[in-house]
């Protein structure tokens, strides 16, 4: 991993539109976000589960230098890691899904935590599929969804990282549900 | 995606009614859409999957979690469990009936038969569900735990297991009797009665956390009072693994409506984090204690939604007990009230610290005792003195509120030391409403807008103390913080004289070797060290050391307190060797009693890197200082005051490195530091300007060092007054930027002033006021004024050999100052012979590779070329050259000036080829290091056009010389003696190629300036003249 002073530096890059700094920003922070995921369950460490916002924020700790950074960089770090977040679970539910049919057991992590069980990794890949769909129609609110739902950011959060105001924001995360849920639900 | 023919339109509708209440967005659809069937319908159709996907939480954040998940898996529904549990068997007990419903599952009645007794136990079965080994392992090991709970007042925990179809249950102890807060209501106890009874949950609640578990969810309904009246507390840490995945660990997090009541008795941090302490226990025994007192919850949260609950808890201060009316006992005493309210901080680390301590604070107030809890008062009542009387108040008296830190810390020191002394309570909170008598007589509320000084207000409390005679313990106390007042004050003998007082009476009171007496030895140290008496100092510290050494031991935070002090003593005394061992005895015992994080630990970095920075192990300095300031950032916030210091210490370690930028911004980000935090008018600002200001003269930026010191002086008359031994040391670091920049007489009459004072507060032997008097002698180089400085140097001298002895560093400074106006003055064998003497102490104390070497090194090498001792001088040069070369690199100032210095002793040893080559080197390393602006610029220019001159080559010695004089013109005051040198070269220069009325006046004006100022047997002097007859004679004399 590289270390703090180089990810904030790269931050801020990205801060000034640099696309190359946000390629190695998403690529440090999913690996960072893997490894923590994946650290197995050890024993003095049971009594500590992790949220989706939990693994953002210790990843945020991990990987910035926080005394050099300011709330805009924060927000955008948070961006990122939001997608970070949806691009593991996404590929772990996948692996899941496959790991099942082979009948591989596979050893438990922070990330079975945040799947629990087969069948959320069904829906979350169907879900990726719908917001895919979303993302052609509309992709202000796939983001919002990405932000909010697998991110696990606020809505104060997501308004900073797409710099809209909080109030697109709720009425972007309504629509889209309203669309998902016609999608995924309505059979 | 879409499949809306008008998805435009309904777009634009439903953002509008997105932005109503619920209730009226339907209709407001209608009303929009109304004309247009189709769309209408398209609309309402949308916007019911939006309201589907609220109702049912779609993708709502925590729907990824298991909670929604277990409902679909977990085949062992509780309705279930309802229907068909009574009347079975659990192992060897038969459910009978239901007892309870909650959160976490119900909880069943259950019944041993086995023909000879009967037993009843609570079965309880956990809502949730194990679908997972993980889980079962978990539920496991929770059970083992708890199992370990083995105290009179917790239910417990007998058996626990997982029945057939995957419900997990815990078998308890049966309790037969009710909520406590139902049995203090109903039986209308008395306040006494429901201590009694809190004091018993308290023990079984420490009990819990010595076993490390914490509890996490008190609340009435889970802690009964049985018919015996005896306290049983139930449910430890179960919700805990209640829930335990994801966000869901909190008691309060949990579906709506089920947890509700537990938001009344949950702890800010429960709110966000799973991170439960056992302060976070203390919290909830505080608000069970408020609603057992009051009848009421602490915060009200009736008609909330979650975020507003949220946001109450995390801001909204309780209302205070005493202020509740209808409170069904009476009035709440204001002990109880400090001491619920103490409980109840949002902040934990401000909450007692233990379950045990909020006991003990209740049972003081059971026994009539002052109760720990007001302690804070002080604090408190001072903070808000402050913010009324900001503007109002004198300075002075602003100092002694900013003091007020000192004297809490103080009085808490205290009372940590006598720990073991009988009624220690009613003493620490005797000082307190002591120091607040003393306090509130400076409120000019009290006070009827008198202003008074910090000065009067401490005599008066000093006079106060002298009447506590029957109080001695108390009176000691007041004399001992009294005197840490005074010296912060400046005022070192009354600091002197009440520390002696306490010292006295203490050894009277407690004997000879004692903790009190330990500390007050020390304090009489620091004190007799700021009177400048070092060995008495040296004596008092070594003692206490002693004494804490055999009575708190050798790894005691005590002891290491005094090493330290004992290591600035030395330090002081020029024992550099033994003091850094002392810092690092302190540093180590720290850090294993410590923590490698503890701000005393950073102190005790810092005392060591400002060791290395003397020493000239810069390397070690940064390191040191460094570790400090991480250490602090970490454990006081980016934003503190030690953090500022920290940040200058590494300035000047920068500084010496030769980086000056880093340095720059060190010291400048400091300085913000200091002034955000404490306000422009404060000691620490003040010092901050100084050490930027002492950086600038290092710079040659001697008229920006001269405002700073000047801000820094004005800081410190506001605050400490007039007469303070800071002040003098103000006047002298202004005085030596005036001389610096050359201003002589304004720094001879600033450096006088400095002398003055310092003769008057400090006296005559110490050797603060040596300094000073030596700092006055060297700017006293104006005609006329030799004599004085030379018995000024002498007086110092003998100072500073009788305080320091004759090998310190001071003596050598001092040596090296008067060797160079003894070097002015033409008695150069003398001058030598300091010299000599400065450099033997230095490589003896610093080694032979210091910079501070380099430096003596550089003026022999050029009182060697008075004595015309070319070679001996070239050698000097060289050595100061390497050592430079060695410890900054070939790229830094000091570098430059010894190649400056060498070119020029080749030069008058003739070997002028090699002259000229350092020489165009020096201009060239200082015009990169430097810039083409720079005075030191300017002396290698003509340094070079000198050598030029004497090669004959007058044509580039000229053209040089011009840039110098610009140069000079642009940055030195009008008649300063280097621009008169410049002058005279260039007339000669002038003269050699024929502009012969130009070169004259050149000459003449450079002699003529040099000779007004300085003595005739002045090397500068007489080449100048030199240069002038020798103009005559070959031009004539008008």
């Amino acid at each position: 991993m590289k270390n703090q002073k180089d990810i904030t530096a790269i931050l801020v890059e990205f801060g000034n539109g640099s696309q190359k700094a946000y390629q190695m920003l998403f690529d440090s922070v999913y690996d960072e976000l893997k490894r923590i995921a994946s650290k197995q369950l050890s024993k003095e460490r049971e009594n500590h589960t992790f949220s989706r916002t939990d693994l953002v924020h210790e990843a945020f700790l991990n990987m910035i230098d926080i005394h050099r950074i300011d709330w805009k960089n924060r927000a955008q770090f948070y961006g990122v890691a939001a997608i970070c977040m949806k691009r593991l679970l996404i590929d772990y539910a996948r692996k899941k899904l496959t790991k099942k049919r082979g009948g591989d057991i596979i050893k438990k992590t922070f990330i079975d935590e945040l799947i629990p069980g087969t069948e959320n990794a069904k829906e979350i890949v169907k879900l990726d599929e719908a917001l895919q769909k979303l993302r052609e129609f509309d992709n202000r609110m796939a983001e919002v969804v990405d932000y909010r739902y697998f991110g696990g950011l606020t809505i104060e959060q997501t308004s900073e990282v797409l710099n809209v105001s909080r109030n697109t924001v709720k009425r972007d995360w309504a629509k889209a549900r309203g669309l998902l849920y016609k999608e995924l639900k309505d059979l | 995606m879409n499949t809306y023919k008008y998805w435009e339109e309904i777009e634009k509708v439903i953002d509008e009614a997105l932005l109503l209440e619920e209730e009226f967005r339907e209709s407001f659809i209608k009303k929009k859409c109304g004309q247009n069937p189709d769309l209408l319908t398209e609309a309402l159709e949308y916007f019911s999957f939006i309201k589907k996907a609220e109702d049912h939480n779609f993708l709502q954040s925590d729907s990824l979690n298991t909670s929604n998940l277990f409902h679909d898996l977990d085949f062992s529904s509780l309705t279930d469990i309802k229907n068909n549990v009574i009347g079975r068997a659990i192992g060897p007990y038969q459910i009978t009936k239901l007892i309870g419903e909650g959160g976490m599952g119900s909880v069943y009645l259950g019944e041993r038969n086995d023909g000879e007794f009967q037993q009843h136990v609570a079965i309880k079965f956990l809502r949730g569900g194990f679908f997972s080994s993980y889980m079962r392992k978990r539920f496991k090991n929770e059970k083992n735990i708890l199992s370990r709970l083995n105290h009179p007042n917790i239910t417990r925990l007998l058996d626990g297991g997982i029945t057939d179809d995957g419900t997990p249950f815990l078998i308890m102890e049966y309790v037969n009797g009710e909520p406590i807060d139902e049995y203090c209501f109903k039986n209308k106890l008395r306040i006494d009665d429901r201590l009694h009874l809190f004091l018993q949950i308290a023990g079984a609640i420490q009990y819990a956390h010595s076993k490390l578990i914490i509890h996490r969810d008190l609340k009435p309904e889970n802690i009964f009072v049985t018919k015996e009246g005896r306290i049983k507390v139930m449910d430890f840490g179960i919700a805990k693994f209640l829930s335990p995945d994801s966000e869901d660990s909190s008691p309060i997090q949990t579906r709506e409506g089920q947890y509700v009541a537990s938001f009344n008795f949950a702890a800010p941090e429960q709110l966000f984090s799973n991170e439960s302490t056992t302060t976070t226990d203390v919290y909830g025994l505080g608000a069970l204690l408020y609603l057992l007192l009051t009848g009421q919850y602490p915060l009200r949260l009736n008609g909330y939604s979650l975020s507003e609950i949220e946001s109450v808890i995390l801001h909204t201060e309780p209302k205070k007990p005493g202020k509740i009316t209808d409170s069904t006992i009476g009035d709440i005493p204001a002990d109880l009230e400090a001491i619920i309210m103490k409980a109840l901080r949002k902040e934990p680390d401000q909450r007692y610290s233990s379950v045990e301590m909020m006991a003990d604070d209740i049972k003081r107030y059971q026994n009539e005792l002052p109760v720990d809890a007001r302690h804070a008062t002080f604090g408190y009542r001072s903070g808000k003195f402050i913010r009324r009387h900001r503007s109002k108040i004198a300075a002075a008296v602003l100092l002694i509120a900013g003091l007020s830190g000192i004297i809490i810390y103080y009085t808490t020191q205290i009372t940590a030391e006598r720990n073991a002394a009988q009624h220690e309570a009613e003493r620490a909170g005797a000082i307190n409403q002591f120091l607040i008598d003393v306090f509130e007589t400076a409120d000019p509320e009290v006070n009827r807008g008198e202003q008074i000084t910090a000065n009067e207000m401490l005599n008066r409390g000093v006079e106060m103390a002298a009447g506590l005679t029957s109080q001695p313990e108390l009176q000691i106390d007041m004399l001992t913080v009294a005197g840490e007042i005074y010296l912060s004050l400046g005022d070192y003998d009354s600091a002197f004289d009440v520390t002696e007082k306490a010292l006295t009476q203490a050894q009277k009171l407690y004997g000879e070797e004692h903790v009190v007496v330990a500390g007050i030895l020390n304090s009489m140290g620091t004190v007799l060290r700021n009177n400048g008496d070092y060995t008495a100092a040296k004596q008092y510290i070594l003692e206490a050391l002693e004494q804490r050494r055999s009575l708190l031991g050798n790894e005691h935070p005590e002891t290491a307190a005094s090493l330290n002090n004992l290591g600035v003593t030395l330090r002081l005394l020029g024992e550099y060797e033994q003091a850094q061992s002392l810092y690092e005895d302190a540093l180590e015992i720290r850090r294993s009693v410590l923590g490698n994080q503890h701000p005393d630990v950073a102190k005790s970095l810092n005392s060591l890197g400002a060791l290395f920075s003397i020493l000239g192990k810069y390397e070690q300095a940064h390191k040191a200082h460094e570790e400090a300031l991480e250490i602090r950032r970490s454990a006081l916030g980016n934003l503190h005051s030690d953090v500022a210091l920290s940040l200058g210490n590494l300035g000047i370690v920068f500084s010496n490195l030769g980086d000056n930028e880093q340095a720059l911004v060190m010291f400048e980000e400091a300085l913000v530091i200091q002034q955000s935090i404490l306000g422009n008018l404060h000691p620490r600002v003040a010092e901050s300007l100084n050490n930027l200001g002492v950086f600038l003269v290092s710079l040659e930026e001697y008229e920006q060092a001269i405002e700073a010191h000047k801000e820094a002086l004005e800081i410190r008359r506001e605050v400490f007054g007039n007469r303070h031994p800071n002040i003098a040391s103000s006047l002298n670091n202004l005085g030596a930027a005036l001389r610096f920049a050359g201003h002589l007489p304004e720094a001879r009459s600033t450096l006088e002033k400095a002398v003055e004072l310092q003769r008057e507060l400090l006296g005559e032997e110490h050797p603060s006021f040596a300094i000073s008097l030596t700092s006055l002698a060297f700017t006293l180089r104006q005609k006329g004024d030799y004599e004085k400085a030379h018995i000024m140097f002498e007086e110092a001298l003998i100072i500073q050999l009788s305080a320091l002895g004759n090998l310190h560093p001071r003596v050598a400074t001092l040596l090296i100052l008067f060797g160079a106006t003894l070097r002015e003055l033409g008695e150069y064998e003398q001058a030598f012979s300091m010299y000599e003497e400065a450099l033997h102490i230095r490589r003896t104390l610093l080694g032979d590779q210091h910079p501070s070497v380099a430096v003596v090194l550089n003026s022999l090498g050029i009182l060697l070329i008075r004595l015309e001792e070319y070679e001996q001088a070239i050698e000097a040069h060289k050595e100061a050259l390497e050592i430079r070369r060695e410890v900054f690199g070939d790229r830094h100032p000091s570098f430059a000036l010894s190649l400056n210095n060498l070119g020029a002793a080749l030069r008058f040893a003739g070997h002028l080829r090699e002259a000229r080559s350092t020489l165009e080197k020096t201009v060239e390393l200082r015009r990169e290091l430097l810039g083409e602006e720079h005075p030191s610029f300017a002396i290698s220019l003509t340094s070079l056009a000198t050598t030029l001159q004497l090669k004959g080559d007058y044509k580039t010695a000229e053209k040089l010389l011009h840039q110098a004089l610009d140069i000079q013109q642009a940055t030195l005051p009008k008649d300063h003696q280097r621009k008169a040198v410049t002058k005279s070269l260039l007339g000669a220069s002038l003269a050699a190629r024929g502009q012969y009325s130009e070169a004259e006046n050149l000459l003449k004006e450079g002699y003529q300036t040099l000779s007004s100022q300085l003595n005739p047997e002045d090397i500068g002097v007489q080449q100048a003249k030199n240069r002038l007859e020798e103009f005559y004679r070959e031009h004539g004399q008008p």
